[in-house]
């Protein structure tokens, strides 16, 4: 597997490359007034509205905008979009698109074994998947499921 | 020995003037992009091996496509920056060196403009009208006097030619006797000039008066020689009294190599230099532009220069400043004599000339950095290297430089000795109300030094980012340096999709892996490069405003010793002035309203001064040129004041004291003063005893003012860039004058770097400064005094925001 990483605050994360529908330059985003604050907003990537969730927020982070910190986006692909393959590994994958705002995107590396090791057991945080290794570096997995749960559909603890 | 190079104002990579590490550096960049061709090609017959679906393959064709453009603009960003990066450089060394080689004509200009205060100041001196009056007596009696002194003389012969009964003389005998004396009959101005003609003279004289003796009735003739040898004695003396106070002046001003009186017929009457007197005195000036263009009746000029070559009173080139000497009691009649000043522009210029130019570890000039002075004709007054440019040549300029006018400067491309150079040139516009002598400063510099690589120029104090953003970095470069952020990005972004599209295709993409990896790392590596590229042109940038904030800072203190070393000779030469020691040696009210005055005179012609004042050996205040400026003048005690007490300790007339800038009980308030002293001396002698004290009260605030402001940096344009300051700081480092006192008040003492705070004398430095939010780039000198002039330990600082 392969799996496609980017940078949050000096911070390595990571998401199956197989979830990604394509990169981006950051894109005008439309306020939605009264929603969740980890969410930006909503932007139109050919003619689909996506909803922007800003990870920077999610980790109880000042937004790029006001960190002064340049931004990038990622599209993920749709449940219906998954191919063959990310079915087979059973990736989980929003009915709706959803776009990731990030610091920056950094490069895609070949998972050495398809393992995700659980997160370390003081690392409380929400949105976790596991941990795995490549190019002799470890990279934190985040939980799309959960990330949807608990941002797009309110629900406050998901359990796995 | 200078050809021309023909200036281009596009650097292409092949222009002589790039670096080879820059050759290899765009070849590498170059290389790289071309590659991304055939990969992308590659990439296309991949997507069309690997997948039957149109959309997957225009997809694929789409994404290389994009690649190959993006290659395409890349090369050809590449190409422009190489061209604004010497363009860059070019731009800032032209300015930078210009202002070098302005600076030193500037100094020249100054320096000239003292000159010409001098010598019309000197000329006024009482000591040089009464030995040109006296002489001018002296001499046409003494054409009587010898005139009659023959005929006594032949009579004497015939009387002798019988021999009397009394004496066994003979007419032969005599006769001998006689010629010897009349031999020098003609040779007056030896007799009245020449001590050691006189000398022998005067013991013809002698032996012939003895031998008279022996006769009779040759009283009147004995006489008549008296009288010869009284007149004689008399002009010795006056000559002797002016050449003493031209020695003064010239103990006191050392940049002089000679002074002279001159009749108007162009005698020399007295001179400064003693090396010289026995050639210089007596000779004749006539024909000399100098003296000439001084004694012409129908010019007003209060000063000539004339550059002369092979003087009768000075051997090979040399600057005279003449001033006509006039009578005291008629001013406006003809001209009684003239005095000319040699200025020691040898000297001079050496001091200039070898200032500003980068030393080898032995304190040598650079080779291949010349500096030299051109005239208006273009023939070389002064050279830094005189066996490689040599003054008396006419200088192989190329066309521009020799066309310049006042204030202009310019630069080209040359081959100077076999160097690639860039020669560098300004044209004097004169200083204040002197208004220059059309004199152009040339400055070559190798064009390796231009273009040397800043790669391995370490910068501390501020980051790479910080630079970047900084206001020293051209807003063009700032454009690239966000260009190839963005297209370094977009690199990145296209390869990203490229391999997760690559990925979705499962086993069939593994084939286009490759193609995007190969594509990312040639990105990568291109706008890495052009980064670093940047970053070489920015250290570069700050380097170049480093050395302008150096090379102003220097000129700050400079400018400030020059200007000190006037005073110190100033007061030296002032303290021996006979209105000053006649009133202090005998405190009359009329040598004491004549004292006043006489500071009035020397303040009135000197702007500098706040006040001048004249305090006996017991500290009290005796005159003063502006009394009012002093509280409480008649109670004014001075006797505990540095710079008295210093004076009174003084050993000779040589000596000078300074009190350095601070508060005063000479002046009402806080306005802080810098005093010179030196002691006067009864009669006016060298090493007499001294009777008191002469003190002038530069106007430090206005004039240290006046040259801080010229030293902050200016734009292009030559408007002064916002937010600058400069300022001065004593030995203990505490400021004593500003340009912005918000920023750096007077009186603290500021924090600065360790290399700022303990530069030794004459030595430059600069770096990065924080202050509070505020970060700085900063250049420092430290004073190492002019000449005798050693300079108080002052630094001089100019600093300039970076954002």
């Amino acid at each position: 597997m392969q799996i496609s990483t980017f940078k949050i605050d000096d911070e390595t994360f990571a998401i199956p490359a197989l979830l990604v529908e394509e990169f981006f330059r950051p894109l005008p985003v439309t306020k939605v007034p009264g929603c969740d604050p980890r969410i930006d907003g909503l932007v139109n990537i050919r003619g689909r509205t996506s909803v922007v969730v800003d990870m920077r927020r999610c980790f109880g982070l000042p937004s790029n905008e006001e960190a002064g910190v340049n931004s990038e986006m990622i599209l993920l692909e749709t449940e219906a979009g998954l191919v063959e393959e990310a079915k087979k590994l059973g990736l989980y994958a929003y009915e709706e698109p959803i776009v990731l705002r990030v610091d920056s995107t950094s490069p895609i590396y070949n998972l050495e074994g398809d393992d995700i090791h659980p997160p370390p057991a003081h690392v409380a945080q929400n949105f976790i998947e596991g941990v795995v290794s490549a190019d002799n570096m470890y990279f934190t997995i985040l939980s799309m499921k959960r990330l949807v749960a608990e941002i797009l559909n309110g629900e406050a603890e998901v359990s796995s | 020995m200078i050809a021309e190079v023909k200036q281009e104002n596009k650097f292409s990579i092949f222009n002589s003037l790039i670096t080879n590490d820059h050759r290899e550096f765009y070849e590498k960049i170059i290389n790289e992009l071309i590659g991304i061709s055939p990969i992308c090609n590659q990439g296309k017959c991949t997507a069309a091996a690997i997948s039957e679906s149109p959309t997957e393959q225009e997809q694929i064709t789409d994404l290389m496509t994009r690649v190959e453009t993006f290659a395409e603009e890349l090369q050809d960003g590449t190409k422009n920056l190489f061209d604004q990066f010497y363009l860059a450089k070019e731009d800032f060394c032209r300015s930078i060196y210009c202002t070098t080689a302005y600076i030193k004509i500037n100094l020249i200009d100054r320096t000239l403009l003292e000159r010409t205060c001098d010598v019309r100041w000197w000329a006024m001196e009482s000591a040089f009208v009464e030995c040109l009056e006296k002489t001018s007596k002296s001499s046409r009696s003494l054409d009587r006097l010898l005139n009659e002194l023959g005929e006594y003389l032949d009579a004497a012969k015939a009387a002798f030619e019988v021999p009397t009964l009394e004496t066994n003389w003979t007419m032969k005998d005599i006769s001998k006797f006689v010629d010897d004396v009349m031999a020098f009959s003609k040779r007056k101005l030896d007799l009245m000039f020449r001590n050691h003609i006189f000398e022998e003279f005067k013991g013809k004289v002698e032996m012939l008066s003895e031998q008279l003796g022996k006769g009779k009735n040759q009283e009147a003739t004995v006489k008549m020689l008296q009288k010869v040898i009284k007149n004689l004695t008399d002009v010795q003396e006056q000559v002797s009294i002016a050449c003493s106070r031209l020695e003064d002046i010239r103990r006191s001003y050392t940049l002089y190599c000679d002074l002279v009186i001159a009749t108007p017929d162009g005698i020399v009457v007295a001179n400064a230099n003693p090396e010289m007197r026995s050639n210089v005195l007596g000779s004749t000036v006539k024909s000399e532009a100098w003296h000439e263009r001084a004694t012409d009746g129908n010019s007003t000029l209060p000063y000539v220069i004339e550059m002369t070559h092979d003087s009768s009173i000075h051997q090979g080139n040399s600057l005279v400043f003449s001033s006509a000497v006039r009578s005291i009691e008629t001013p406006s009649a003809t001209p009684i004599g003239v005095l000319g000043a040699v200025f020691d522009l040898e000297d001079e210029s050496r001091i200039i000339l070898d200032d500003y130019m980068p030393q080898t570890e032995d304190h040598e000039t650079q080779d291949g950095w010349y500096s030299f002075f051109t005239d208006c004709k273009g023939i070389i007054v002064g050279s830094s290297d005189g066996s490689i440019i040599a003054t008396g040549e006419q200088a192989h300029l190329p066309r521009g430089h020799r066309k310049l006018k006042p204030g202009e400067s310019t630069s080209s491309y040359a081959n100077i000795e076999g160097q690639d150079s860039a020669i560098f040139s300004a044209k004097s516009d004169g200083y204040l109300d002197f208004p220059g002598l059309e004199w152009s400063s040339h400055l070559v510099v190798p064009t390796r030094d231009i273009f040397a690589s800043e790669s391995n120029f370490q910068i501390t104090g501020i980051s790479n980012e910080e630079l970047m953003r900084s206001k020293l970095i051209p807003e063009i470069n700032k454009d690239t340096y966000v260009k190839v952020q963005d297209d370094k990005q977009s690199i990145k972004l296209i390869s990203l999709n490229g391999i997760v599209f690559a990925s979705k295709l499962g086993k069939r993409g593994v084939a286009l892996g490759p193609v995007f990896e190969q594509i990312t790392e040639t990105g990568d590596f291109a706008t890495s490069k052009m980064e670093d590229l940047l970053r070489e042109m920015a250290v570069g940038e700050l380097r170049l405003n480093l050395k302008t904030l150096e090379t102003f800072s220097k000129q700050a203190i400079d400018l400030i010793d020059r200007n000190l070393f006037e005073r110190s000779a100033a007061i030296r030469w002032w303290a021996s002035d006979q209105y000053f020691w006649k009133c202090l040696m005998e405190p009359t009210d009329e040598n004491l309203i004549a004292a006043g005055n006489r500071l009035r005179d020397i303040n009135s012609s000197y702007s500098m001064y706040r006040n001048l004042v004249l305090a006996n050996r017991m500290g009290r205040i005796v005159a003063a040129s502006t009394p009012e400026l002093i509280p409480d003048i008649k109670d004014a005690r001075v006797a505990d004041h540095l710079w008295f007490t210093q004076a009174t300790r003084s050993k000779s007339s040589c000596d000078y004291a300074v009190q350095d800038v601070g508060r005063t009980d000479l002046e009402r308030g806080d306005r802080t003063s810098l005093i010179y002293s030196g002691a006067v001396r009864q009669n006016g002698s060298r090493n007499g005893e001294i009777v008191g004290v002469l003190g002038s009260l530069f106007d430090w605030v206005t004039e240290s003012g006046k040259i801080l402001k010229t030293c902050l940096p200016k734009d292009k344009n030559g408007k002064r860039i916002h937010g600058c300051v400069a300022f001065y700081a004593n030995r203990d480092l505490e400021v004593i004058e500003t340009t912005d006192g918000g920023l750096v008040p007077l009186h603290t003492i500021p924090d600065l770097p360790t290399e700022h705070r303990e530069l030794k004398e004459g030595e430059s430095t600069s770096g990065v400064l924080r202050m509070g939010d505020h970060v700085y780039i900063i250049g420092s000198s430290r004073s190492k005094g002019y000449r005798e002039y050693q300079g108080l330990g002052w630094s001089a600082h100019i600093l300039r925001p970076l954002f």
